[in-house]
């Protein structure tokens, strides 16, 4: 069994770290041990050949990757940090809630006044209420409505693409596996849509560029993503989407997201 | 901390994004090679160097300043490994395309097969000792430098680094790798 002590002068010999006077000794307790001389050569060997391993290189987009997610990051913090005040800043703006809620308080006032008005009202069978006519409160929401269901099977991509509404809400469900490099562009007025925010669904590699209007991914392999924008038009909505592989147009969709009040 | 680094994480606290993004181009890199060296599967260690700068940058106002910037983002990159590890996901990939360089094939294939023998070599020890060779011999860091990052005191560096190499120095003999 080898004393720790020289082990230890041993591994500081393999890392050049050893002290002249250290080496000396470790020289002397060598030459009378064959077993220590042979670690020592094996273990310059294990280091050397440690060190001859050459670094790798990252992926090209792999860069890009980090600073679209940070970007995405950003976008989403700033983004959330706003929705209370633009909520309640676009209740006020838009005259449609107002009244709404104007009515409901009138229709509660009302049943308050008759109550009080005939008091024999509390007497009667409660199931018999026919006398009772108008509208008590309004479903002020929609279903999520799948608005286009777009296969996508090209000779360098396939998956599909869903386009969906809810409420105030698109959202746009990417489900792509590229055989090599694609890049899915989405155009649209920034004065009528708003990207709330990206949520990738399983395990997903792509990058993004968000720019006024233009909405760039690259697709590097399989890949679920799921895009939501916020809408800030009552009107009809166009967005077009296009897919590109080497830089060359392989589809284009142009959707219409209806117009609708409900927000 | 390095006075640069220092700068870099100031400015991206002001909200320069430009700042995180030398600072992506200063350690993407190494981040990279510690996981790729920890897992030996590049999509994992691509994902790993992503999951690392976004945590950093998400925690960048909790960094404490007394200590390094690299000791920091290395240390999330080897919890991020180690975590990956743990979820079992696949080790054992050959990742021959991946070494850039200018070599004829024959050098190329020598080259790739012992990388791979070292790669594989260095799976079979235990993720302590993995730790201490990637750091010592991949990133040639100080034994001090290592107990920065990995907290650790300096002599269990040591302890750590002499016996991982000595559990690689018997696989790799039994690979044929060492010649006696």
């Amino acid at each position: 069994m080898m004393d720790n002590t020289y082990l230890q002068l041993i591994h500081k010999e393999v890392d050049g770290i050893i002290e002249p006077n250290e080496q000396a000794k470790l020289y002397e307790y060598l030459n009378e041990n064959p077993e220590a001389q042979i670690l020592l050569q094996d273990l310059k060997q294990t280091a050397n050949l440690l060190d001859s391993v050459e670094a790798v290189e990252p992926p090209q987009h792999l860069r890009h990757q980090i600073i679209q997610q940070v970007r995405v990051i950003n976008k989403y913090k700033s983004g959330k940090t706003t929705t209370v005040v633009s909520w309640i800043t676009g209740f006020f703006a838009v005259p449609g809630p107002k009244l709404a809620y104007a009515f409901a308080l009138g229709i509660v006032a009302g049943i308050f006044i008759y109550a009080l008005l005939f008091t024999g009202i509390a007497n009667k069978n409660p199931l018999n209420n026919g006398d009772l006519t108008g509208t008590i409160g309004l479903d002020n929401s929609e279903a999520l409505v799948e608005l286009k269901n777009i296969p996508v099977d090209l000779t360098d991509i396939n998956g599909n693409i869903r386009v969906k509404t809810l409420n105030d809400k698109i959202l746009i469900d990417l489900n792509l596996n590229p055989i090599r490099n694609a890049n899915i562009l989405i155009n649209y007025e920034p004065s009528d849509l708003d990207f709330f925010d990206l949520k990738p669904t399983e395990v997903s590699k792509s990058s993004i560029e968000i720019d006024n209007g233009t909405i760039n991914m690259t697709f590097y392999q399989k890949s679920s993503y799921l895009l939501v924008f916020q809408k800030l038009a009552r009107k009809t909505i166009p967005i077009k989407l296009s897919i590109l592989s080497d830089e060359q147009i392989q589809l284009i969709q142009n959707i219409t997201i209806p117009r609708s009040d409900l927000f | 901390m390095e006075k640069k680094d220092w700068n870099l994480v100031q400015d991206c606290l002001n909200g320069d994004n430009k700042a995180f993004e030398s600072l992506v181009d200063k350690y993407q890199k190494v981040i990279f090679n510690i996981a790729y060296r920890m897992t030996k599967d590049k999509d994992e260690s691509a994902d790993i160097t992503q999951t690392v700068f976004i945590k950093a940058y998400e925690n960048l106002d909790k960094f404490n300043a007394s200590h390094k910037f690299f000791s920091w983002l290395y240390r999330i990159a080897i919890n991020e490994s180690i975590n990956q590890i743990k979820q079992g996901k696949k080790l054992d990939n050959l990742d021959h395309d991946y070494v850039s360089n200018e070599k004829s094939p024959e050098q190329v294939l020598n080259e790739n097969e012992k990388s791979n023998d070292i790669q594989s070599a260095l799976l079979k020890i235990d993720v302590n000792y993995r730790i201490v060779i990637v750091l010592k011999h991949f990133q040639d860091f100080s034994y001090k430098e290592i107990g920065e990052i990995l907290d650790i005191p300096e002599k269990t560096v040591r302890s750590r680094l002499f016996t991982a190499r000595q559990l690689l120095r018997d696989i790799l003999i039994k690979k044929g790798d060492i010649k006696k």
